[in-house]
């Protein structure tokens, strides 16, 4: 367990104003925050678009493969912010949930039920623990963020309908949250997007302006996950609370890797996803204050547990495997950010060392170092993807689909088209070594230069034209 | 040296040598680094009651390194782009400082 006076630190960083400094500057969490590290990161967009994994790579022990052949390499991971692998300490904690403690958690005449239910108070214990929230009966199971943000903005808006029917959010946030604000527009309530400014946060004075008499909810991120930006989350906390508004915050990107505190940053909702953190998928949780109290309408209807507002037979293995993940990261959590620190300045320092004309995407102030989101000017996105195959990033092209649209979150951020097009997402975690660093900064050296060798732009920039004067159109 | 001394080193050289069996190199590197800043963090204590309940978790996540890089053993993945070949085993891994 962290110490106790390891916490107070940590909390009194969040407590400190920020002042402008490099999001990189010292390694350590608190002196980190107490600048305003910059966050970031993507999500659930689909990895395998971005650097495909020979399938067969993926599918384990191959015993019968002739020696003839060469081995079969894998892309180095730097997508984190799309997935984290387990921790070994977790799935240590999961496995015997899977033999045999298999017990039902709401089987109460046996003792196989009884330590079920045992491990997943336990667990529920870490959860609450790590958002310093002040009972563990205030922490929900769930399936994953997406359903605690369904659970949160459509639940609060439901039960507070009435007398209630507006909403605030922003324009950068998750797709879950978006999706979900939509459907309640299209039951009636109005809901206000905020715009945010060319780093990706919030003017806490617009939501001043926004929030009106019948406003319910206000919903915000922590760590964004494509750019990796802190939003001012205290600042936001202390309006809805002098306002009376209830505020729901999106922090799957944050859980585990700042710190998280819903007494002081007067959160009433938050939303955690097991996946982010090292812990396992399909398993997450939303923390519903009860002082004061936050009513919510289900969205599970069942047999009435955790608390009746979400029905449905725990899964033990899942939950243990949380908590063990929140009890980890308790733990970890200065080291790793000392770590993830330190690679990503490694990475930014010698990608822009190296190559010129890169652009950072998110803040350089109030970032998460562990989300490095990158343009390459005068590069061809789609054929950039391509040349990192060897690492599994993310790309701000929404080149999942057949659209060629970039990413709304680069563009609500009024990223240039053209740079949107190029953006990639370097995800730093627990387990990014150094020589992966390395390897990166040279492959995307060698081929961004590649690429803009073969590229007309690039020669016109070389002599010094500039391309906004050119007249492209033939008519 | 002390038997606790002998008993805290011996525990340090098996948590090495556990954690050197991960079949992941990112997952190798970090219970190596992890293991030795563990270790340091606690080079300083005094107190026998602390000295003692570091030993006890010590033990623990012994058997866990035990277990896990067993299992990983048994699932092995391709290596990464980043990976050294096999053939230099031993002393290719202690020239990229994994192992001392
Ligand atoms: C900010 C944010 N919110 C919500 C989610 C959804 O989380 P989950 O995959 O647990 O449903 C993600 C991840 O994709 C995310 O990054």
């Amino acid at each position: 367990m962290l110490s106790i006076s390891g916490r107070a630190a940590m909390k009194a960083a969040i407590r400190t104003p920020s002042g402008a400094a490099w999001r990189w500057g010292a390694g350590r969490l608190t002196s980190a925050l107490l600048s305003g590290r910059r966050p970031l990161a993507s999500s659930g967009s689909s990895v395998s678009e971005v650097a495909p994994v020979d399938s067969a790579a993926d599918k384990h022990p191959q015993p019968h493969t002739p020696p003839s052949t060469p081995p079969l390499q894998r892309p180095i991971y730097m997508d984190f912010q799309a997935t984290t692998p387990v921790d070994p300490r977790v799935l240590d904690a999961m496995l015997p949930f899977y033999l045999h403690r298999f017990g039902n958690a709401h089987s109460r005449t046996h003792e196989y039920g009884w330590a079920a239910e045992k491990a997943t108070d336990e667990a529920r214990e870490h959860v609450a623990r790590l958002v310093n929230a002040s009972s563990a009966k205030e922490i929900i199971f769930t399936s994953g963020a997406t359903e605690s943000n369904n659970m949160a903005v459509k639940g609060v808006a439901h039960f507070y309908q009435s007398t209630k029917r507006h909403i605030i959010t922003t324009t950068t946030e998750h797709k879950c949250v978006l999706d979900s604000c939509r459907n309640l527009e299209r039951e009636g309530f109005q809901v206000t997007y905020l715009p945010v400014n060319s780093d990706g946060r919030l003017d806490v004075g617009r939501l001043r302006e926004a929030i009106r008499d019948d406003t319910a909810l206000v919903s915000v991120m922590m760590v964004n996950n494509e750019i990796g930006t802190i939003q001012p989350i205290e600042e936001i906390g202390r309006v809805c609370r002098e306002r009376k508004v209830f505020f729901h915050c999106d922090a799957a990107q944050a859980v585990g890797k700042i710190p998280v505190d819903v007494e002081q940053m007067n959160i009433d909702l938050l939303s955690i996803s097991g996946h982010k953190l090292y812990g396992p998928k399909g398993i997450g949780a939303l923390y519903v204050r009860r002082r004061p109290r936050v009513r919510i309408e289900p969205l599970m209807s069942g047999g009435g547990q955790e608390r009746g507002l979400r029905s449905g037979t725990l899964p033990t293995p899942l939950v243990v495997g949380l908590g063990a993940a929140c009890a980890i990261a308790l733990e970890e959590m200065e080291r790793d950010y000392q770590h993830v620190s330190a690679l990503s300045q490694q990475l930014y320092d010698g990608i822009t060392s190296r190559i010129e004309h890169v652009q950072l995407n998110g803040s350089l102030t109030h970032g998460y170092p562990g989300c490095v989101n990158l343009s390459f000017a005068y590069v061809e996105g789609e054929s950039l993807l391509m040349a990192l195959k060897t690492i599994a990033v993310s790309s701000g092209s929404a080149c999942t689909s057949a659209s060629l649209e970039p990413s709304y979150v680069l563009r609500a951020l009024g990223v240039d088209e053209a740079l949107a097009h190029t953006s990639i997402r370097f995800g730093i975690g627990r387990f990014t070594t150094e020589r992966e660093i390395g390897y990166a900064i040279e492959v995307a050296e060698q081929h961004v230069k590649r690429l803009r060798d073969m590229s007309p732009l690039w020669e016109m920039v070389q002599e010094g034209i500039d391309l906004k004067t050119i007249q492209w159109s033939q008519s | 040296m002390s038997a606790r001394n002998m008993q805290v080193l011996k525990l340090y050289r098996d948590m090495l040598r556990a954690s050197a069996g991960f079949q992941d190199s990112g997952v190798r590197a970090y219970a190596l680094r992890r293991v030795r800043q563990g270790f340091r963090e606690k080079r300083h204590l005094v107190d026998e009651q602390q000295i003692e309940a570091a030993v006890v978790r010590a033990r623990q996540d012994l058997e866990m390194l035990r277990r896990q890089s067993t299992i990983s053993q048994m699932y092995p993945a391709p290596p990464f782009v980043t990976d050294v070949p096999e053939a230099g085993g031993r002393r290719q891994r202690k020239a990229q400082g994994e192992v001392r």
